[in-house]
């Protein structure tokens, strides 16, 4: 495979944009998230891609990686035909010479129809969760211009007596469907400091030659657990390892640092150019004498056993967001202390979409019941609604949640009108009127402030938003989001 | 209520209205000055207010988009469909 050698990079996110713009030279990439770049259409019902985001993304003039978070291809559902048309635009639009997928699962077909997990959930690691994992990754690939690498993911759950060693299963998974590997050490080592295989072990075991990506980032313990929080610096442990590594991979392409634009701010710039003048010492020791090493045999074919992967997806992504679901399996899973950390960033995610996106809502409610409420009330909803991709979504199944269930919370109908409201101008642009029986001003700005509302008078109001916001501001609230 | 003229005229019984840009509505710190530049000038002129009571003859706020200065629009009040 011919690819061209692309340095040290960053996973992009507008946040980030000052800090790359003073470290300029030391960033040789830019890996981009493609969903973060879609829109949703209202128009159409579809998704756009985000052209203003695009162009200022040229505008740095480095070469850009096409990273998806949204199609997985651990699992047994192949990629909505829509999706995967948009991800390969995408990829064209920005000239990646390679797409990278998460070897993980994430949408759901049962009898309730097709949902998702909003959450990137471990595939069966077995010979049948392989073959069904090299499907999925042919599928995606016969999509794309341009070759495919499967991320190795990060797994909170116990490792099970009949799964394959997690290196053995992304092995059998690059071989059998002959794609690349994104090697995502931060994930690997999380793995292994949360019980599953020695890193050591699973780089043994894994094709090298096959290694064209590197993934670092930093994470922090959380109730006994390593999370890939892409929270901070990569550990010096972890760097260390990585130097070991690097020189065994004869044809890594890039190394790409993670970090999420929610931790930026505790970062300082000067830690920030120390890491990437590291990984870039990282990148010299890369192998570019370019031997291959020969690959191994993938030996003999272990047994199947059950349960099979369309029962281990279903199973494990009706816990994960706390669906009814009956079975040995599911005992055995709810026994497993990692499911509460999958459902612990699940809740979390979901619970900020609704918080950012309801804001007003959101705060009267916990001012006026307590936080311990609104944990409550979306712990209900989460219980009939399923994740959703879009904040909007997800807010807007909030909503009507609230209006269905009328939870007793004062003024609650007017400040969920008036959001819902602020919402709908900014997306479509038609002015909107919200009546209240009740002093606006007091109670807006009391909740603006995160203060309870009090002393708020009776009387006829009415708030009318106006559509004025750019362009960009509109299309930066229909955005994709997608935890991972 | 009596007017000068002597007439009887029934306070609008339209809403009182704010009208608020969408980009302030969304930004939480603008909003709050902007409402906080309502508050005020509604304060004034509750403060100023004759025997009619309150806010009897402004009765729409729009908050400018850029500065988040709040104009009074009488002329909205006087409006034939908006008044009872």
């Amino acid at each position: 495979m011919n690819l061209p050698e692309l340095g040290v990079g960053l996973n992009w996110f507008p946040e980030l944009d000052p800090v790359l713009k003073e470290n300029n030279e030391l960033v040789d990439v830019l890996e981009v998230e493609p969903q973060s770049l879609w829109r949703r259409d209202n128009d159409a019902d579809g998704l756009l891609l985000d052209q203003v985001s695009l162009e200022a993304l040229r505008q740095f003039r480095k070469p850009m990686l096409s990273h998806s978070v949204a199609l997985p291809i651990g699992g047994i559902h192949p990629s909505p035909s829509k999706e995967l048309s948009n991800l390969s635009a995408t990829c064209q639009e920005l000239s990646s010479p390679w797409v990278s997928e998460h070897l993980s699962f994430n949408r759901i077909v049962d009898e309730s129809g097709e949902w998702q997990s909003g959450f990137l959930l471990p595939p069966r690691q077995t010979m049948a969760g392989v073959e069904a994992a090299i499907a999925s990754v042919r599928e995606l690939s016969a999509g794309l211009a341009v070759p495919l690498a499967i991320e190795t993911g990060v797994n909170y759950l116990s490792p099970r007596p009949d799964d394959l060693p997690d290196g053995e299963f992304v092995a059998r998974v690059a071989e059998g469907a002959d794609c690349g590997i994104l090697l995502d050490l931060h994930n690997v080592w999380a793995n292994d400091r949360n019980g599953r295989q020695p890193l050591g072990d699973y780089i043994d075991q894994i094709p090298l030659e096959r290694v064209w990506e590197i993934h670092l980032a930093g994470g922090h313990s959380h109730r006994g657990f390593w999370l890939d929080a892409h929270s901070g610096m990569v550990s010096p442990e972890l760097m260390e390892l990585a130097a070991r590594i690097v020189p065994r991979l004869p044809n890594l392409k890039a190394i790409v640092f993670e970090l999420f634009p929610s931790h930026f701010p505790k970062i300082l710039v000067s830690a920030f150019r120390t890491q990437l003048e590291g990984l870039h010492r990282l990148w010299d020791r890369r192998n570019t004498a370019g031997t291959t090493q020969p690959l191994r045999p993938s030996g003999s074919r272990p047994s199947d056993s059950l349960p099979s992967p369309l029962e281990w997806e279903r199973t494990l992504a009706k816990l994960a967001v706390h669906k009814p679901v009956s079975s040995p399996l599911a005992d055995e899973l709810r026994k497993d202390p990692g499911l509460a950390i999958i459902r612990e960033m699940i809740e979390k995610f979901r619970g900020s979409m609704v918080v950012r996106t309801l804001r007003l809502t959101s705060r009267l409610i916990m001012l006026e019941r307590g936080p311990a409420y609104l944990e409550q009330l979306l712990a209900e909803f989460w219980k009939s609604h399923s994740p959703q991709p879009f904040a909007l979504d997800e807010a807007k199944a909030f909503a009507s949640f609230l209006r269905e269930h009328k939870p007793y919370v004062p003024f609650l109908p007017e400040v969920l009108a008036y959001d819902c409201a602020v919402i709908a101008v900014a997306l479509d642009g038609e002015e909107r009127r919200v009546p209240f029986g009740t002093d606006p001003l007091p109670l807006l700005r009391a909740l603006g402030a995160g203060r309870r509302p009090t002393e708020i008078t009776k009387g006829k109001y009415e708030i009318r938003l106006t559509p004025d916001l750019v362009e960009t501001e509109a299309r930066a609230l229909s955005s994709m989001e997608v935890i991972h | 209520m009596r007017t000068a003229k002597g007439r009887t005229q029934r306070v609008p019984a339209n809403p009182i209205r704010v009208t608020l840009p969408v980009s302030v509505a969304c930004d939480l710190e603008r909003f709050q000055r902007a409402l906080a530049n309502v508050a005020a000038i509604v304060r004034d002129k509750h403060l100023a207010r004759d025997s009619q009571g309150p806010l009897s003859c402004t009765r729409e706020f729009v908050v400018d988009r850029a500065s988040l200065e709040v104009k009074e629009a009488t002329a909205d009040v006087m409006r034939p469909h908006e008044s009872s």
